[in-house]
């Protein structure tokens, strides 16, 4: 009887997990180089079920989302399997969110203040914005390359672990250069967030917790049921 | 503690902020130089908020927290000029601006517009703030000329038009290093690098008489993201309705 109350409470917990991820995608639906999470139960092994909250799980849904035009020279999107490789602090982080701009030093960084990283490491530091890129990242101030940007792919893909739907973190040796990997510039990478998709997996996941509600008023019903039961018996 | 209150909540006010953003645009769609605003959507991550903070562990804790909202000025995109035929009317082809003093005696930036003699003679905005080419236009002059390469003569009665003054051009490294003041003008950040040119050299571009530049607002791809913005945020609001229902569903579990 006791797992009953675990496994609401579980269905309970992870719903409301589930709804947090959704809200999360929702929120997102216009940033760029987004990838939306997918929550996923992994399946529990025989009768040593942990609660269910431990064994809800998120995975990027890593497709390409539709490139569109901006304009802005430092709107970089990239085309194919890859990452740019930024720095925040002294952590290695990779991300396809392509929206950069020149902080007062230079440096080439994300609106979260991450530092975006030459091919080969160190932090690229442009004089300027109005410069061109090409595809395979090379950049030309006046026809003249100053720099060029890294664009990396894992070899294994559970490598990578994501902080959220942009961002991700991986062991530098993890990563290796990416060879299908196509810069756009004057252009963002949409975010794949279905907005579909993501209105029906929240109304999934109430009615998954009216469940998991119901189950506790069931075992509260069982319960009182057999108070009174036993109660009658022992007069 | 639930999450997808607070995302939600978030995803709602950057929403906005776009929203704010577009309406601006959208109300200056007229605005002869203006620059429309874009919105810059980006993931925020929970521990992410200072990025100076150094932190070696990253798998406690971390967790998506919404999505912020920025905007950036589209300054090097250029408006269509438009012919008005006024001889005060002066519009840049390119991406240089013209310098103007400011009421305290700092130097603005100017992306062109109709000008105007002061009543202390000098050539001026027509808010009244002289150019800072000092050019003193005489009284009895009937019309000016601005050539393309930035001279300014003024013709006074029947005779040829003499030369009063040159308007030079600036050009910013970074349109990231100019704020946006009203009326169209702008102001560089300090440290910012500006390029002195003569019109038509080092890509200031040129100086045209009798034109306007149009706002670079496209009344289209506003609204296409008008639209989106819209349903984004009645998205964030069913979220905010979901949530709220898995807490009534908690409340209800004591009957």
């Amino acid at each position: 009887m006791q797992g009953l109350i675990e496994s609401a409470s579980g269905i309970l917990s992870a719903s409301e997990r589930r709804l947090e991820n959704i809200s999360n995608n929702v929120s997102n639906i216009s940033t760029p180089g987004f990838k939306r999470q997918i929550s996923f139960e992994e399946v529990m092994s025989g009768r040593e079920a942990e609660s269910a909250e431990s064994s809800l799980r998120h995975r990027p849904d890593l497709s390409q989302g539709q490139l569109s035009r901006t304009g802005n020279p430092l709107d970089l999107a990239i085309s194919g399997a890859g990452f740019f490789r930024l720095r925040a602090g002294d952590e290695i982080l990779y991300s396809r969110h392509g929206q950069f701009k020149i902080a007062p030093d230079g440096t080439v960084v994300t609106p979260q203040g991450h530092v975006l990283q030459q091919s080969g490491g160190g932090d690229l530091v442009l004089e300027r914005s109005a410069v061109e890129v090409l595809e395979d990242g090379t950049i030309l101030d006046e026809a003249r390359p100053v720099g060029r940007i890294g664009m990396y792919v894992a070899a294994d893909p559970a490598a990578m672990r994501p902080l959220g739907g942009s961002i991700y973190a991986a062991a530098e040796d993890a990563m290796e250069d990416a060879p299908a990997a196509a810069l756009r510039q004057g252009m963002v990478e949409a975010s794949n967030v279905v907005l579909g998709d993501e209105m029906v997996a929240m109304m999934a996941t109430v009615r998954q917790a009216e469940g998991g509600a119901r189950l506790v008023q069931i075992y509260d019903d069982l319960l009182g049921r057999a108070i009174t039961t036993f109660g009658q018996g022992g007069k | 503690m639930n999450g997808a209150f607070h995302i939600a909540a978030i995803g709602l006010g950057a929403q906005q902020r776009a929203l704010d953003t577009i309406a601006n645009n959208i109300s200056n769609v007229n605005t002869p130089a203006f620059k429309r605003s874009g919105v810059r959507f980006s993931e925020m991550l929970a521990t992410r908020a200072d990025p100076a903070a150094v932190r070696t562990d990253l798998d406690p804790a971390v967790s998506p927290a919404g999505v912020m909202a920025d905007t950036l000025f589209m300054l090097d995109e250029a408006g269509k000029l438009e012919a008005t035929g006024r001889p005060y009317d002066v519009a840049i082809d390119g991406h240089g601006f013209i310098e103007v003093m400011g009421p305290g005696g700092e130097t603005l930036l100017w992306r062109g517009g109709g000008l105007k003699v002061g009543e202390d003679g000098l050539l001026a905005t027509a808010k009244g703030l002289p150019l800072k080419a000092a050019i003193t236009v005489p009284d009895d002059a009937t019309t000016i000329e601005i050539g393309s390469d930035g001279v300014v003569r003024a013709k006074v009665g029947e005779a040829d038009a003499v030369e009063i003054g040159q308007i030079m051009l600036v050009k910013a490294d970074d349109s990231a290093a100019l704020q946006r003041l009203d009326g169209g003008f702008y102001r560089a950040e300090e440290g910012a690098r500006l390029l002195d040119a003569q019109p038509g050299e080092d890509g200031v571009g040129l100086l045209v008489q009798g034109a306007l530049e149009g706002s670079n607002v496209e009344l289209t791809a506003e609204m296409v993201q008008l639209m989106m913005v819209q349903r984004s945020y009645a998205a964030n609001a069913q979220i905010v309705q979901a949530a709220d229902q898995l807490m009534g569903i908690a409340n209800n579990l004591k009957r």
